[in-house]
């Protein structure tokens, strides 16, 4: 389609300038309010004991999360790529639930199930509490993040179908040396942009988490609840602009991560 | 064209963590084409002594399905079964008073409202973005193309903060969203921003410029060559990336938690209602909501397959 020159900076003007108000004014009006009244007060507010618990915390989630995802989303892709059995479409479909769901009602769903009054009240009335504590936060976090490693390496499965496992195992390797040394290898820049989202989302999941923590500040806030709470409890404005910003960093840190780690894998 | 700033495979794995509907359906497609004719055959030619070794690799073991099933159900089915049998706790009928209480249907027909705006909103300016990235050139489009993504990268909390530095009770512009219906729907088309383009951006590349040429060589104007040629070529990916948004709309809560203000029957959302009534101990009626707010984005993302699946079988049938 031949565009006039008039028409075509006009759509681009249009474009860029939908960008500039929606995405690029707002992230820059953050940056100047976060670092306007210098580094020092920006550190400051981002080094306070709640904020380094906080910070601790979504670490702590990260850390238990990130190894569970990678090992069941390993076998489940597995399990949906090799596997031959009835229901097979059905565990498809459940993969991708997550992301149809609202965190607000990954909340709920997860408090009927685990709250007191729930399907497996009886663990919480035994004293060990799942809803309000870390594994309420850590089961919403997993719900959430749970597609992300099969699906990114579901593809490459398929795309390395079962030949060099085949030649492996016909020379006397048994199941583990021709997942160590074949599979694996195969699949890891697959799983490293999986990882990679989960650890984006996981650190980023808000609702999900508001629902099923206590939110008490140095126990049981995520640096997301903190930015929450400084806003709306303590109306420490600026405290939540600095913890945003923080978050932020993290965030574009993360999609460069994504970018080169794309890159990689078109080159491969 | 910077051609490998946006090449076809990056965009479409960008989109790929929220963009579903299709994808389970084509994965199906491929298992069936590739893993079990290899399965197959190896399993029948192989000679008695070695068939053994080669099951255990192109198959998995039940152990391997049992430990799947095992750990959907626990993360993702029981908490859902759970949630709909609290739902439907006191009858049909409690769900039914639940979901038509007066705030209840308030707060469903706000988001539906809002989130049908953005999603329109987004058809015509993620549209308008993807053409300028593919057809345009200027400096800084790669960057510009990166930003695309980062409502992706951005926890949703963030998302209101950065909206509330510019446009909340301290505007530096002097412009105060804050608490109203188009707070709302600034915080979400910035969360919602990457699906359409993101869908419309590898089909635009992919799409045939002879086609457009010929028409303009047959007198066509660009606008109509647009609506005639392009817009067909596009509508599925438009459609797909708007009811993409829609979905992700409805549920939204992060980014809209400050902006929105919580005003009930004014700018309080079916998430906001939901989590207020679990505050308020009324566990049966945030149920109840859930489910229905569920019940919307399995009917949105149903179209979407049945759509997406009849253009694939109308393109087949062309080829």
């Amino acid at each position: 389609m031949r565009v006039g020159t008039g028409t075509r900076i006009t759509l681009r003007v249009v474009a860029l300038g939908y960008l500039f108000v929606l995405v690029a004014v707002p992230i820059g009006v953050i940056l100047w309010r976060a670092f306007e009244p210098g580094l020092a007060t920006f550190i400051a507010s981002i080094s306070t004991p709640a904020a380094i618990s906080a910070l601790n915390l979504s670490l702590l989630i990260i850390a238990i999360v990130v190894p569970l995802n990678v090992v069941f989303g390993v076998v489940t892709a597995l399990a949906l790529v090799r596997g031959r059995f009835r229901g097979r479409g059905l565990l498809q479909a459940v993969v991708d639930l997550p992301f149809a769901v609202s965190p607000i009602v990954v909340g709920v769903s997860l408090i009927m199930l685990w709250g007191v009054n729930g399907w497996f009240g009886a663990i919480d009335r035994a004293g060990f509490q799942v809803i309000f504590g870390l594994p309420g936060m850590v089961l919403a976090t997993i719900f959430v993040t749970l597609p992300f490693v099969v699906r990114e390496v579901e593809p490459v499965l398929h795309e390395i179908g079962t030949e060099q496992e085949q030649a492996a195992s016909t020379l006397g390797a048994d199941r583990w040396q021709t997942f160590w040394r074949i599979t694996l290898p195969a699949i890891r820049w697959g799983l490293t942009y999986g990882v990679v989202l989960t650890v984006a989302r996981a650190l980023g999941e808000f609702g999900a988490v508001i629902m099923v923590s206590s939110g008490f500040p140095g126990v049981s806030q995520t640096l997301t609840l903190l930015v929450h709470a400084r806003y709306i409890d303590d109306h420490n404005t600026y405290g939540a602009y600095a913890a945003a910003t923080l978050l932020m960093g993290i965030a574009l840190l993360v999609l460069l991560l994504m970018t080169l780690l794309d890159r990689k894998r078109s080159d491969r | 064209m910077t051609s490998n700033a946006i090449d076809s495979r990056g965009a479409e794995h960008s989109a790929s963590p929220l963009s579903r509907p299709g994808s389970s359906g084509r994965d199906a497609s491929e298992t069936t084409t590739d893993g079990a004719g290899e399965g197959g055959r190896s399993r029948g030619s192989a000679t008695p002594g070695t068939t053994p070794k080669r099951r255990r690799v192109g198959t998995v073991r039940p152990l391997g399905i049992g430990i799947v099933t095992l750990w959907l159900s626990v993360i993702v089915l029981l908490p859902l079964a759970a949630l709909t049998v609290a739902a439907f706790s006191e009858g049909w009928a409690g769900f039914w008073d639940a979901v038509t209480a007066p705030a209840a249907i308030a707060a469903l027909w706000v988001t539906v409202l809002v989130s049908a705006i953005v999603a329109v909103v987004n058809a015509v300016t993620g549209t308008l973005i993807a053409w300028v990235l593919v057809r345009d050139d200027f400096r800084g489009k790669r960057f510009v193309n990166a930003i695309i993504d980062l409502p992706f990268a951005l926890p949703t909390i963030v998302a209101s903060i950065v909206l509330l530095s510019l446009y909340g009770p301290n505007s530096p512009i002097d412009v105060h969203l804050n608490a109203t219906r188009w707070g709302l729907i600034v915080a979400l088309l910035f969360v919602t921003l990457p699906f359409v383009v993101r869908s419309v951006q590898p089909v635009l590349i992919e799409a045939d410029r002879e086609v457009e040429e010929a028409a303009a060589s047959l007198g066509a104007s660009s606008w109509t060559t647009f609506r005639r040629v392009v817009l067909p070529t596009l509508a599925p990916a438009i459609l797909s990336g708007t009811g993409l948004a829609f979905a992700r709309a409805i549920g939204e809560y992060g980014s809209v938690v400050l902006i929105g203000g919580n005003i009930p029957r004014e700018t309080q959302v079916a998430s906001q209602y939901i989590q207020q009534q679990i505050e308020i101990d009324r566990p049966v009626n945030a149920a109840a909501v859930s489910v229905a707010l569920l019940a919307i984005a399995f009917a949105t993302l149903l179209v979407l397959r049945v759509v997406a699946s009849r253009t694939q079988r109308r393109e087949e049938r062309d080829a």
